[in-house]
């Protein structure tokens, strides 16, 4: 299981995190506007504060020196200083993640339990109210996600006053975190929970009206058991995948939720960023970003495994 | 000797979804036949003539939206107005059923055991213990080599002709009374068919169960069927005894079939038979012709055939519905003669 299995795709995981690393890193300097610029505001400034600056940032180095300089502060856990707060970017971003790892895991359970659970709902009952969910999934997915959060805001807050517009809530307890996050967490899920509906929804119509299934139904199972041992056992192997793939795109979608919702999280701090110029913050986060997805690619990838028995003896033999 | 299962003027509709909204194709039109205890009967035909689907009807195991009727007895029992309860009841201990492709059939993520154990111990509510050994002893019985190992394993761990055979020992396990095989070989291999077929028809005769066996090799219903019903466009245009169909067919199509078996003629030396296929296509119950339904492939048609439906007309332990049946019966003969 471990040799045949577990290494070549962990091993897949750090090639591909290792290669796309170089590509977000080179990506930047393809980018106008450099960081002496930035710095100065573009106010002449004497020589000797731009040889600093250029000395600082190794900005006279060639790429490939100064890749290797950044790969091996990154392995050291220093990714660099930001331009635009003068401050560590490791402890920027650490400041922020818990924000951002709150609202992702928050959008994820809705997905999870809203997205899946609408889906069964939908396969198991065929009727009006089945193609009135799937009709009400397929408008959602539509919406764009700035759309939504306004629309939630202008209700849920403005009108309602249920919840906080704006602020993430991190110096309150633990429930005031949850009424700060709420709406943008819906937000944030709101076109994927529909995606996952509708996908749940399709794969476990196609399992229903697999042959098995039918054997299954002609040997006098009840319908239950039929459902849970050979629909949803079956049916759950493309949930999963897509499921997976969602939630380690939501990271991506936290940049506009949280400009949206003025939460500190690493999103709003990605876009500041981009807008700043601020590269050594810029790379971090897209590192991490990819990271991360590649991780929840690599967790999808164990369960799959896990749950399909041809995949794993396919690996044994 | 009262019959086991009694099918009666069986009409089934199916949904289809059309340009127009949703409308129903009628796909069995009025199809009945009896099975004896113990007794073999085949339903054999081309692809769309309702064979599977009657097959399916006797369980009512048909697609969502369908529309039955007629007339559906097991041991006197009316199987189409049965509540959820009663059809799963006889479907774990009454009727079992044997799928076409064995891969198909067996869920590929649940184990070869979980497969055999589920019906008789879920649905049927036996002892777990109890069955698995009797399950290893009946796994033996069609054949299966080290019956633990292979309960642990997996659908595709194992060959098709392997897998059939467990499922068949599986349908046996519940102890039916009556086998319904959906054409049980024809996904297999050609060197494991036969096994298969003998197997079947071995666990069938020392256990005495009735068995309605859908095929559309009219050899193969002759060798393990003690009567052949051939169906066509959703009805049974003839029923007879298998071990005279094949020589004194009284229906035209049969007679067409029968001719259009490809046969190696030995003597023929390296001469490839010829084959004589039944010219047009096989039309399914909702586009046949008012008339007789094999009316516009029939070599023997006359105008008078188009015009009603030629009823089924019982003579002895044989039933046809051809107009001319009496006055072709020579012909027809001397049709699938000249062939052999």
């Amino acid at each position: 299981m471990f040799r045949d299995f577990l290494l070549p795709k962990v091993g897949m995981a750090a090639i591909t995190i290792f290669a796309t690393s170089a590509v977000v890193f080179g990506a930047l300097y393809l980018a106008p506007g450099d960081p002496v610029t930035f710095l100065t505001k573009g106010r002449p400034a004497d020589p000797a504060t731009i040889a600093a600056i250029t000395q600082q940032y190794h900005l006279n180095d060639p790429l490939i020196t100064r890749y290797q300089l950044w790969v091996s502060g990154v392995l050291h856990g220093d990714l660099g200083q930001s331009i635009m707060f003068r401050q560590d970017v490791t402890t920027l971003v650490g400041s922020r993640m818990p924000t951002t790892l709150w609202l992702v895991a928050m959008a994820s359970v809705l997905i999870v339990t809203v997205g899946i659970g609408v889906g069964l709902f939908s396969a198991l009952r065929p009727g009006k109210l089945d193609d009135s969910l799937m009709l009400g999934a397929t408008l959602a997915a539509a919406v764009p996600i700035f759309v939504i959060a306004i629309a939630l805001v202008s209700f849920f807050s403005i009108r309602l006053g249920w919840f906080p517009t704006f602020g993430s809530g991190e110096s309150g307890g633990f429930l005031d975190r949850l009424k700060h996050l709420t709406l943008p967490a819906v937000a944030l899920a709101f076109a994927a929970v529909a995606f996952v509906a509708r996908i749940t929804r399709a794969s476990l119509r196609e399992e229903m009206d697999k042959e098995h299934v039918r054997a299954a139904r002609s040997r006098g199972l009840a319908s239950s058991d039929v459902v849970r041992r050979h629909v949803v056992r079956n049916g759950f192997a493309p949930i999963v995948t897509v499921t997976g793939l969602t939630i380690a795109g939501l990271f991506v979608g936290t940049a506009i939720i949280e400009k949206a919702f003025a939460l500190n999280g690493i999103g709003g701090l990605l876009i500041d960023a981009v807008s700043a110029g601020d590269f050594p913050v810029v790379q971090a986060i897209a590192l991490l970003m990819v990271i991360v997805f590649i991780l929840t690619n690599l967790g999808t990838d164990l369960l799959q495994h896990y749950l399909d028995p041809r995949q794993r003896r396919a690996v044994k033999e | 000797m009262a019959p086991l299962l009694s099918v009666e003027g069986l009409v089934v509709d199916l949904p289809v979804r059309g340009p127009t909204g949703r409308t129903h194709h009628r796909i069995i039109d009025g199809v009945s036949f009896d099975v004896a205890p113990g007794e073999a009967v085949g339903l054999v035909g081309e692809s769309g003539s309702g064979k599977s689907l009657t097959l399916r009807s006797v369980v009512r195991l048909l697609p969502e939206g369908a529309e039955v009727r007629g007339s559906l007895r097991f041991a006197d029992a009316d199987v189409l107005t049965m509540n959820r309860k009663q059809l799963n009841a006889l479907r774990s201990s009454g009727v079992a059923t044997i799928f076409q492709d064995p891969r198909a059939a067996v869920n590929p993520m649940r184990t070869v055991g979980d497969f055999v154990l589920e019906g008789p111990v879920r649905a049927g509510g036996r002892n777990r213990d109890e069955v698995l050994r009797e399950a290893l002893g009946l796994l033996t019985d069609v054949g299966i080599d080290r019956p633990e190992q292979r309960l642990r394993q997996y659908p595709h761990e194992l060959s098709g002709g392997m897998l059939q055979r467990i499922v068949i020992a599986a349908a046996i396990l519940s102890r039916p009374q009556l086998l319904l095989a959906d054409e049980p070989t024809t996904a297999l291999d050609v060197t494991t068919q036969s096994d298969v077929i003998a197997i079947l028809d071995e666990q069938r005769h020392e256990r005495g169960l009735a068995m309605v066996f859908v095929t559309h090799d009219l050899d193969l219903a002759a060798a393990i069927c003690d009567r052949t019903c051939v169906m066509y466009a959703g009805r049974i245009v003839e029923d007879q005894l298998s071990s005279t169909l094949h020589d004194a067919p009284q229906h035209p199509y049969t007679a067409a079939l029968v001719a259009a078996r490809p046969v190696l003629d030995i003597d023929a030396g390296c001469e490839l038979p010829v084959l004589r296929a039944i010219r047009g296509r096989p039309a399914s119950a909702y586009e046949a012709p008012s008339g007789c339904p094999f009316e516009p492939r029939c070599n023997h048609a006359e105008p008078a055939c188009s015009a009603t439906r030629p009823p089924e007309v019982n003579s002895g332990c044989s039933r046809v519905a051809c107009f001319r049946a009496s006055e072709l019966r020579g012909i027809l003969a001397l049709e699938v003669e000249t062939h052999a």
